[in-house]
């Protein structure tokens, strides 16, 4: 009977059928643990525009990577590759010790009303990882937007090493790093190693602390050219250090801060890292509306005296980021004009015009005078950069009172001359008494 | 007339034996009954006798060629007289199951399950060696996993069904209870995650095809003394193909044949 006949043929085309993994083209509907317009977290249906394959999570903005391992150890003879100057690639050999491989996101398919089919996570894990492409993936579009017609496709195919072993040797003992999501020059990938006291939202998860990583990937190709290990953090010293990597602190958590306005779900969140970070006191630190984001004397200090290792080792980077981060938060809001201010930022990363050089700029032309790359300074290029005089002038005041600047003029445009003659201190923090000379 | 003519025949057939004895020779009792004859009666009966006897006798009764019943009953196998069982198995599987991880590498879980095999060749067949080798397994097997936060997590669980027909070879004789053994098989898989945030639950549920392919040892020694009902144990490696993802389970399993 030809039904019959035709019957194993049937079975093997089934069986091959649900063998297959499900290669939907984008945009890809797709379940996510996304944060409601009440900032209910909960599965939500999302399209991912960018990806390429969903199994593999990897799409244009971003591929995920599994089974990474990374190992920051200073005595690791490969460092002596090069006569002791790896180069880039060599660098990301001798520091990744096993490259990982490709995701295998694990689905199952149901059809939503409209009979369209959804791909609905089957774990843990692939949840995880899909939320946080969405959540890269939007990232991506705020950059692209306030780039406003500049390219921006150095800012795709960015790495993602998910669920990473990172060890760190560097203090004589070896640490797991946990807890924590971060973009790792080095290596040019992020690293989203596994939780284990954090218990709240999963960082993959939080919006806004994707949002800061990618402002760091942003920050490490348009200001650091995209060098593994800029001169700058290596040869640089305290203070001109500290501020360094401040500034790349405290500008991410500005972006951070921008995407959650940006992104769907429940708008603006300041404090974005409170959805995963238990201890109020690190979760109001980093909380950019505060008004009373303002230097104290020993941050000051420490700005100036503690060496890098050690300002970081105190999150002290996180303390000064913060003050720019609400400062311009402050300017923006009180004028209306958050995007204004976003795009500024963005444009001061890299400007090669002699009137207004960019961080890019001002880091190359100081690398051997790193006295002049002060508080001051980095303000003036920040504040050169809009256009909008009120806005400028509002700015100007919040840098002066939330750095406590040791202007000399009302306007300070000692030290930031880009300020205009209307420029007043704010008057949110409280004055410090001079430095000592 | 008609009547006489009935009887006739019928006398005719119950007579046919008769006449057919008649012309082989007087019946025993006949000849203990007959009168001593004298000398000349003797040598009349003997004359009379020979020519009772038939013209030819019968040739030589040659055996016929055995027919394939008789043939297959002369050569009917015992061996289950050596091995009672009759191929039946109640198994509990446990072992290391190295899931395929989404994140990458492998997600070890335990695993726990039931299995029956019918050795359907030893009651099928009857070469001593044939009968040995193959038999099909029906399993049933659980894993989970629960990860995540405290406040986002997922709860999966894996059930398998499978059917797999394996062929094993005596390698260390019939008499011997262990068989190395290759298998294959086909089933589905029905994977069930519970994805929990705060205190709202999500539950998601579907299935797979499952394809599985393994090798082992087998083993069946005597439970008790006249072998009616032996252990059976397993050691195996088993991978198994979860729609487009990768399982391999090192285990065994415990139980009886009967």
């Amino acid at each position: 009977m030809p039904a019959m006949r035709a019957l194993p043929l049937v079975a093997l085309t089934l069986a091959l059928a649900g063998a297959c993994a499900p290669n939907p083209q984008a945009p890809v509907k797709v379940m996510a643990v996304t944060a409601s317009a009440s900032n209910a977290y909960g599965p939500n249906l999302v399209e991912l525009k960018t990806i390429e394959s969903i199994t593999e999570v990897r799409g244009k903005v971003a591929t995920f990577i599994g089974g990474a391992r990374v190992v920051v150890d200073p005595n690791d003879p490969l460092f002596a590759l090069n006569n002791g100057n790896p180069t880039e690639e060599q660098l990301i050999t001798i520091l990744l010790k096993d490259q990982g491989g490709p995701v295998r996101a694990n689905f199952i398919t149901k059809k939503d009303e409209a009979g369209t089919e959804v791909l609905w996570p089957a774990d843990f894990h692939t949840w995880n990882m899909v939320s946080s492409y969405f959540l890269f993936e939007n990232s991506y579009l705020y950059f692209q937007q306030i780039l406003d017609g500049a390219p921006s496709e150095e800012l795709l195919a960015a790495k993602v090493l998910y669920w990473a072993s990172y060890k760190d040797r560097s203090g004589g003992k070896d640490e797991e790093l946990v807890d924590n999501a971060a973009f790792f020059s080095p290596i040019k990938s992020f690293v989203l190693v596994p939780f284990n006291a954090l218990q709240k939202v999963p960082l993959a998860m939080n919006q806004g602390v994707i949002g800061h990583e990618y402002g760091h990937w942003v920050f490490h190709k348009k200001v650091y050219a995209g060098a593994a290990v800029p001169p700058q953090l290596t040869g640089w010293v305290n203070p001109a250090a500290n501020i360094l990597r401040a500034l790349d602190e405290g500008f991410a958590d500005f972006h951070g801060w921008g995407i959650t306005c940006m992104a769907p779900g429940p708008g603006c969140k300041p404090n974005f890292v409170a959805d995963s970070l238990s201890s109020t006191t690190e979760v109001s630190a980093r909380d950019l509306s505060s008004p009373t984001q303002c230097m104290t004397e020993t941050l000051r200090n420490a700005v100036k005296t503690l060496d890098n290792p050690n300002f970081r080792a105190q999150s002290l980077d996180y303390r000064l980021g913060t003050l720019f981060a609400a400062a311009l938060y402050q300017a923006g809001n009180r004028t209306g004009k958050v995007q204004v201010v976003q795009k500024a930022l963005l444009a001061a990363y890299d400007d090669s015009a002699a009137a207004t050089p960019g961080f890019r700029q001002q880091l190359s032309l100081n690398l051997n005078t790193q006295g002049n790359f002060t508080l001051g300074l980095v303000g003036n290029v920040i504040v050169s950069h809009i256009t909008d005089m009120d806005l400028r002038r509002v700015l100007c005041g919040e840098l002066i009172d939330r750095l406590q600047l040791p202007c000399t003029t009302s306007t300070c445009k000692d030290l930031m001359p880009a300020c205009p003659d209307t420029t007043i201190s704010g008057t949110s923090c409280p004055v410090l008494p001079p430095e000592n000379p | 007339m008609r009547r006489w003519v009935v009887w006739c025949l019928v006398g005719l057939l119950s007579a046919t034996s008769a006449f057919a004895a008649k012309k082989k020779g007087r019946s025993k009792a006949e000849v203990d009954d007959a009168p001593i004859p004298f000398s000349d009666q003797e040598q009349q009966a003997e004359e009379d006798e020979r020519r009772e006897l038939p013209e030819r006798s019968e040739a030589t009764r040659e055996r016929p060629v055995e027919t394939q019943v008789e043939e297959e009953e002369r050569l009917q196998n015992l061996t289950h007289t050596d091995d009672p069982t009759i191929g039946l198995s109640a198994e509990l599987v446990l072992g290391l199951m190295l899931l395929d991880a989404s994140r990458g590498g492998v997600d070890p879980r335990f695993l726990w399950g039931v299995r029956g095999t019918w050795e359907w060749s030893r009651r099928l067949l009857t070469d001593e060696l044939v009968r040995e080798m193959f038999f099909v397994d029906f399993q049933w097997t659980i894993t989970g996993a629960k990860e995540g936060t405290t406040q986002v997590f997922g709860v999966t669980t894996n059930h398998a069904f499978t059917a797999a027909p394996a062929i094993g070879y005596p390698l260390f004789g019939v008499k011997t209870p262990f068989v190395p053994y290759v298998q294959l098989g086909a089933g589905v898989a029905w994977q069930n995650t519970s994805l929990v945030v705060g205190t709202q639950e999500t539950q998601i549920g579907g299935t797979k095809f499952l394809f599985q392919y393994g090798l082992g040892i087998r083993g069946r020694p005597v439970l008790f003394g006249d072998g009616q009902i032996k252990v059976s144990f397993r050691v195996e490696l088993t991978r198994y193909r979860r729609g487009y993802v990768d399982d391999t389970f090192l285990g065994g399993s415990l139980g009886v044949t009967f």
